[in-house]
């Protein structure tokens, strides 16, 4: 499903040059639960947002699928990630000031839905997250589980292909972390590939696959 | 403690320089401006005219429903002897031979004299700086000729040689014995270069032009006068039942009222816009401290952590804002007697009352106080308001820059304010705008280009018949067409869109009837010098002499109001009945001519030619309007003044040319107050725009800023450019559309009290709404436009880093 090789990335300091990923190449299978680790600064993040198509400024090739990203233009590049990939945020990162129901359909409405299916979706989403009678509720009233809930509920929403999660866990307390990588497992067995960057040993044990860096590079896999 | 707020208040403007620049430039140009209409409001409406207890002069004079007007000689000698009310009382008139060619000084010069009573200097209390006031012998027909001299005579012609006392001048041809000059500052009307005694008569004619000032006695209103003078206007009806018209009685005014009348309207119009401005400078500080507000409320919390109360912050922030605001000031202050100045300048003659001196005194230095103390109290209430909202523990724990939805809204509310402030401005100016380009694209009538006029008086026994006057007109008109650079030249009695002349006229059909018209004496050439178009019939000619059958031109408004559907060459006419000039035949039609101004219709019109007046009727025409030439160049009009006052001297060396001016600045000065109130109120709108529209990009920056997480949210759940672009400026023009909702609401409510400045247009206009409208949403729409691309650059790795 995804194919990376040889990706660099690098931040500018003045004159200097700063390898943050160096030569990673990775391979993905569609179907997989990939749990990304290492210690702080190793590029974890930086490599989760190079797959998400986040970042335009890595070089090196990247196929998704049969298709070259490394050679997309940005334009290209984000049509190709709203249509595959959801995010899933440590920080959570619903919006404030709107309700889960209209958090649930930002996602849809840069994807350009009809108003119909959007309404379909969201209630199809708010019934499956169980979260149907929150629906009117704004994040603040909600607890940082339940907040998560709705960040991987958004993630899911478009029906993506691809999960990309990072630190999903990092802000909330064991049971409620629990539940969420209970929902991961559920949302892979139905077919959802998913990544997740995180340091917790016990959410790493949810995935089938963990693939560890250090120093920007690739230095091991577990299975 | 005070003095600890303010050295931290001073600190803290040191540190943030970009700021405090910014924050000061505006206070200062709101102050400064608001200040410079404030000093023009405070000596025309509020500060009492300049003369010891002007609150006790009173206007008194005809009270018709229609308004009040002057009452002539003999009504005045009526109520002066009949009343108690008064201490003294004074007629006075600016007409009727005061004026004229005065010898004696260092060269002729026409002179603007006034004929008062002898008790005119006591009502304004007044006391001659040389000399004495008039006697009352010889404010008595056939008393001593005898003249007061201005300050301004004295010294322009005199040399301000103290021996003129006693001496003797000649005044159109009359020896006339000088006994007295007026002090410097003695300001009555910019007409009164010398003042010479009325000579009232009960016999004389009941002139409006003679108007009738009074100063109550001590302890009396004007009500009470008012009272008295009702009771004498009934006297005076009983005793002269012909000389008081059906609904006639007598008015008593302010006389501050009847300088300020004409102006005051448009005056407080300017203020209100001018505080407008004001209000958007403060709305923009407020909007500028807000912005500094997530700094601070960091810096609050710790203060209140440390102990302080809610009054003590509330005391630190308002001292900063008033400190601010007094700076602004006193900058404010220097910018407003830098602008007075430029403001009185720009002012057009005639628009401001002569009497008056605009300049800084104490009320203007307290407006400036208050102004500055209020706007520090308005944009410091901003920051004291959303320190009132500080919860220490969280300030204290969080990221500042987070939870500013509080402080959002009220910059919100801010720019709103802005927007509909500035929408109210833009509508009046352009309302303005569109009255000054209808004026000046109504047609005059004639051709102002390359025309030069000047006045020469014919006054005196040289110029008692029409005999002389018309020889004295041929001989110089002979002599300025030969000039290079003249291509014709004529006289006439009074200029087009200058004051008015008005006599009666009758028909043959109603000799009883008297019609009141618009009355020209001309010379042959007058309408092809002013190209004039002839519409029916001929114009006058050379053969139109006293001796050639009795001949009258009209205007197309003439036609209009008294022979419409008919023949007009059949008509005749007379000026002044039949005892006075002859019954005329009207020979020909001419154009319609501005007269009093562009905004107003043409009136009907009556020209005659001037061989053709009578003696009697030259002499009243000459009292109140003598003629102005009219000489059209092929060259430069005012190139030629040099020589048209040698070919006037070469015909007559005592007589002086006045007045003088091109025809095209006379046609400009007759727009002079729409182009001023257009210019001042255009300037006050621009800058209330430009700071909108700085206010706006302030706030959607800021929002911008705030909204950066969220930006990078939306970015990583799937926004592109268009839709980041979309977000902000949907969140810019929600708040455009509510001030411009806000905005269109109060214009359509405030343009009301401009509708007598109006020409053309409503004040509820909609082109003028919806193009203004169009205007400020499209200058929203470009200050929304930088922070909305800002945002789209917005990296959602960047975005969501700190995470």
């Amino acid at each position: 499903m995804l194919t990376l090789r040889k990706i660099e990335r690098a931040f500018e300091f003045g004159r200097e040059k700063n390898y943050v990923l160096r030569g990673v190449n990775l391979d993905i299978e569609e179907g997989e639960f990939v749990t990304i680790m290492g210690p702080s600064g190793a590029g974890k993040s930086t490599l989760l947002h190079i797959l998400g198509l986040h970042d335009n400024a890595w070089v090196g090739e990247y196929y998704f699928f049969d298709q070259a990203a490394h050679k997309l233009k940005p334009k290209d590049r984000a049509e190709l990630r709203n249509k595959n990939i959801g995010f899933v945020f440590q920080s959570y990162h619903l919006l404030d000031q709107l309700t889960v129901q209209e958090n649930l359909e930002v996602p849809l409405s840069y994807r350009n839905y009809g108003r119909a299916e959007r309404e379909q979706l969201v209630r199809e989403t708010l019934d499956r997250f169980q979260l149907t009678d929150k629906k009117h509720l704004y994040p603040s009233k909600l607890s940082g589980g339940l907040q998560q809930l709705i960040g991987v509920a958004r993630a899911m929403i478009a029906r993506p292909k691809l999960i990309l999660a990072d630190e999903p866990t990092g802000n909330l307390h064991s049971a409620q972390a629990k539940e969420i990588m209970e929902m991961f497992c559920k949302l892979n067995e139905q077919g959802t590939t998913i990544i997740q960057v995180t340091h917790s040993e016990i959410n790493a044990g949810y995935s089938r696959r963990i693939v560890n860096i250090h120093d920007g590079n690739v230095v091991g896999e577990d299975h | 403690m005070i003095g600890q707020d303010l050295r931290y208040g001073v600190r803290m403007l040191a540190k943030h320089p970009s700021f405090t620049l910014v924050a000061l430039l505006t206070l200062t140009l709101g102050i400064g401006a608001t200040t410079a209409i404030f000093s023009v409001v405070n000596a025309v409406l509020l500060r009492p005219l300049p003369y010891p207890e002007a609150e006790r002069l009173v206007y008194i004079g005809q009270q018709f429903r229609s308004g009040i007007a002057g009452s002539g000689e003999p009504k005045f000698l009526f109520w002066r002897e009949q009343s108690q009310s008064f201490e003294a009382m004074a007629c006075y008139s600016n007409f009727g031979g005061a004026s004229g060619n005065l010898a004696g000084g260092s060269e002729a010069e026409f002179v603007s004299g006034c004929r008062v009573t002898e008790e005119f200097f006591r009502v304004f209390g007044v006391t001659p700086a040389l000399g004495r006031t008039f006697t009352k012998e010889e404010d008595t027909p056939g008393g001593a000729t005898v003249a007061i001299l201005s300050d301004k005579l004295w010294h322009r012609s005199f040399g301000a040689n103290k021996d003129i006392l006693g001496q003797t001048v000649l005044l159109n041809d009359q020896p006339v014995t000088v006994v007295g000059v007026m002090p410097a500052g003695f300001r009555f009307s910019s007409n009164s270069d010398l003042f010479i005694p009325m000579k009232a008569r009960l016999g004389a004619h009941s002139n409006p032009n003679a108007e009738v000032v009074g100063r109550l006695k001590a302890g009396v209103t004007i009500e009470q006068a008012q009272a008295e003078l009702t009771g004498i206007a009934e006297k005076y009806r009983t005793a002269f039942p012909q000389q008081m018209q059906v609904g006639e009685t007598i008015g008593v005014k302010p006389y501050q009222e009847m300088f300020t009348q004409g102006v005051a309207r448009m005056l407080w119009v300017l203020l209100g816009a001018v505080g407008f401005l004001l209000l958007i400078a403060c709305a923009n500080v407020a909007n500028l401290q807000l912005a500094r507000a997530a700094a601070r409320q960091r810096e609050i919390a710790v203060r209140m952590a440390l102990g302080a109360g809610n009054g003590r912050i509330v005391r630190q922030l308002l001292t900063e804002g008033i400190l601010l605001a007094l700076i602004g000031g006193v900058l404010g202050m220097l910018l407003a007697v830098w602008g007075t100045e430029m403001l009185v300048a720009l002012l057009p003659d005639g628009m401001l009352p002569d009497v008056v001196a605009v300049g800084v005194d104490w009320h203007v230095l307290l407006f400036v106080l208050c102004a500055s103390l209020a706007t520090g109290i308005l944009f410091g209430l901003a920051p004291v308001w959303q320190a009132k909202q500080v919860d220490v523990n969280t300030a204290l724990k969080e990221n500042a820059t987070k939870g500013g939805s509080v402080r959002g809204r009220l910059r919100g509310a801010l720019v709103v304010t802005e927007i509909a402030l500035s929408l109210v401005l833009l509508i009046g100016a352009g309302l303005l705008i569109r009255t000054f380009s209808y004026l000046v694209s109504v047609a005059p009538g004639f051709d102002p280009n390359n025309v030069l006029t000047f006045q020469v008086a014919l006054r005196g026994e040289r110029y008692d018949t029409t005999q002389e006057a018309a020889a004295f007109y041929r001989d110089a008109l002979d002599r300025i067409r030969v000039v290079p650079g003249v291509e014709n030249a004529a006289v006439i009695n009074r200029l087009p869109l200058d004051w008015q002349f008005n006599m009666p006229v009758v028909f043959p059909s109603s000799p009883d009837q008297f019609n009141s018209v618009q009355f020209r004496i001309v010379t042959p050439d007058y309408f092809r010098v002013m190209k004039i178009p002839v519409q029916q019939g001929r114009t006058f000619t050379s053969a139109d002499d006293v001796a050639a059958p009795p001949v009258a031109l009209v205007n197309e408004a003439f036609v209009q109001r008294y022979f419409p559907k008919q023949d007009i060459i059949a008509q005749q006419l007379s000026v002044g009945g039949v005892k006075r000039d002859p019954m005329r035949q009207i020979v020909g039609v001419v154009g319609n001519i501005k007269q009093q101004s562009l905004d107003r219709p043409a009136p009907p019109m009556v020209f005659i030619p001037i061989p053709q007046v009578s003696d009697q009727l030259l002499a009243t025409v000459n009292t109140f309007t003598p003629g102005y030439f009219t000489v059209r160049t092929t060259v430069e009009p005012m190139s030629l003044l040099a020589t048209m006052k040698k070919e006037i001297a070469a015909v007559d060396s005592r007589l002086a040319l006045s007045r003088v001016a091109t025809m095209k600045d006379i046609a400009s000065r007759s727009v002079a107050t729409q182009r001023f109130n257009m210019s001042l109120l255009g300037l006050f709108a621009g800058l209330g725009v430009l700071l909108a529209a700085v206010g706006i990009y302030g706030v959607m920056s800021y929002a911008v800023s705030e909204r950066t997480q969220e930006i990078g949210i939306r970015l990583a759940l799937g926004a592109n450019t268009r839709d980041v672009l979309r977000l902000v400026l949907r969140q810019g023009m929600t708040l455009t559309g509510i001030g411009v909702a806000v905005g269109l609401l109060a214009a359509f409510g405030l343009t009301r009290l401009m509708q007598g400045f109006l020409f053309g247009v409503s004040a509820s206009n909609p082109l003028t709404f919806i193009v203004v409208t169009i205007f400020l949403i499209l200058i929203a729409l470009v200050a929304c436009l930088v922070p909305a691309r800002r945002a789209t650059n917005v990296d959602p790795l960047v975005a969501l880093r700190y995470e």
